[in-house]
């Protein structure tokens, strides 16, 4: 079955700082979370600070791993198996987008590929969920995705130095997904934005 | 008619889709492409670029090889099916699938990506495939000479090398299915059933469909 993973279980001093950071995001944000959800992404940050898992036979270092080859493990896994690592691929594309979209090599059209694996790995695991808690947490997490993503880019940013924030970056979030937290941020740096960016994708 | 006409037809049947503009009316050039956007890639047979300006205008353009523009504007329908290869009619139907379903999507007002976009082209790929040459092959050698042997253009990031690399296997899987459950047994009122529901979830959903597959 899938892990909901507990702060309580882990180093406090590294949890209560993620919290924080989370409940900080959280609240300028605005963002309605229920409290499983909320303890379930102090722990996908908390697992990231060592991020190898073994689910079966399988080690995986989702920072390392490319979500399809994960995917592609899915496939051969025995149900179970295949929840567990539905999850892996879920917080990887959540984490990923969240914590370091200057990796995505500042093509929106990336964050769009991990924020699609992320929400339709947890939908997975929301759909073939017979515990209520555990369909409740993964409906939240899939339809949420965005959203989390945001509230990750704002708990990444509090966590390194601000000479590191890109304008363009931020930008190029902002004309893919309308985030309000990147429209927020733009306007405080004083981004005069057009209500329609141009936007050209090639396929 | 000519081979784009074709071959759009055929997706729109397939997917009991209303009548939607004609593909050859928005086909793009290299020059007007790159006039577009300077920055688009010289080395892919087809491209689909989607524009929207200041004023909320959209623009959609597809852009294919000359050899494929060529081809898809022949008339001599049965003559061009025989005779394209396997590679460049592919190319063809994933570049009017993109097309097809961009256009469906934007008149439905739904969102969609270019991980929806890319798996639907890839399901497209082997049963608009397998009914324009009905005969030349089997479901399953027709799966195999699609999608066993592939390799990826230079030049992609490494998201997009992801993204084509989980379309690639999740198209394959859902067409796998696709050739054992229906088309070896002549299943085709379910198979078509099948493949118009697939085309109209959501993208979560297919996703999930496919997984439950395996």
């Amino acid at each position: 079955m899938v892990e909901v993973r507990s702060p309580l279980i882990t180093d406090g001093n590294v949890a209560t700082y993620f919290e924080q950071l989370l409940e900080r995001a959280v609240s300028n944000q605005q963002l309605a979370l229920n409290e499983t959800t909320h303890a379930y992404l102090v722990g996908i940050l908390l697992s990231f600070i060592k991020p190898t898992k073994r689910v079966g036979d399988h080690e995986i270092d989702p920072l390392d791993h490319p979500l399809a080859l994960i995917l592609a493990k899915v496939y051969e896994a025995t149900p179970s198996q295949q929840l567990k690592l539905l999850q892996t691929l879920g917080d990887a594309a959540l984490f990923i987008s969240g914590f370091f979209p200057d990796s995505l090599k500042r093509q929106t059209v990336d964050i769009d590929y991990y924020i699609a694996m992320g929400e339709s790995a947890y939908h997975t695991i929301s759909t073939r969920s017979r515990n209520e808690q555990f369909f409740s947490l993964f409906r939240e997490l899939s339809r949420k995705f965005t959203k989390l993503v945001d509230l990750f880019n704002e708990v990444a940013e509090d966590t390194r130095s601000k000479s590191d924030r890109d304008l363009l970056r931020l930008y190029d979030v902002w004309a893919k997904t309308k985030s309000a937290r990147s429209e927020r941020l733009l306007r405080e740096r004083g981004i005069v934005l057009s209500p329609s960016p141009r936007n050209d994708y090639l396929q | 008619m000519n081979v784009f006409s074709l071959l759009q037809s055929a997706i729109q049947k397939i997917y009991l889709l209303d009548e939607l503009e004609p593909v050859d009316r928005f086909m793009i050039d290299s020059s007007l492409l790159h006039q577009l956007l300077p920055s688009a890639p010289i080395n892919r047979d087809e491209q689909l670029l989607i524009c929207q300006d200041q004023a909320d205008e959209c623009f959609v353009g597809l852009y294919l090889d000359p050899r494929l523009v060529l081809a898809g504007r022949a008339t001599d329908l049965s003559q061009q099916l025989s005779q394209l290869s396997l590679d460049d009619l592919s190319a063809l139907i994933e570049g009017i699938s993109h097309f097809v379903y961009c256009q469906w999507a934007a008149l439905q007002q739904r969102q969609t990506s270019l991980l929806e976009l890319e798996i639907q082209a890839e399901i497209d790929k082997f049963i608009a495939n397998y009914f324009l040459r009905q005969g030349h092959h089997e479901p399953v050698d027709l799966l195999s000479r699609l999608y066993d042997a592939y390799s990826f253009i230079d030049g992609l990031s490494r998201a997009e090398t992801e993204r084509y690399r989980t379309a690639h296997q999740l198209g394959k899987r859902f067409s796998y299915h696709l050739a054992t459950t229906y088309l070896q047994v002549g299943e085709f009122p379910a198979l078509l059933n099948l493949l118009r529901r697939f085309y109209r979830l959501d993208q979560a959903d297919k996703i999930s469909t496919i997984i439950r597959m395996s």
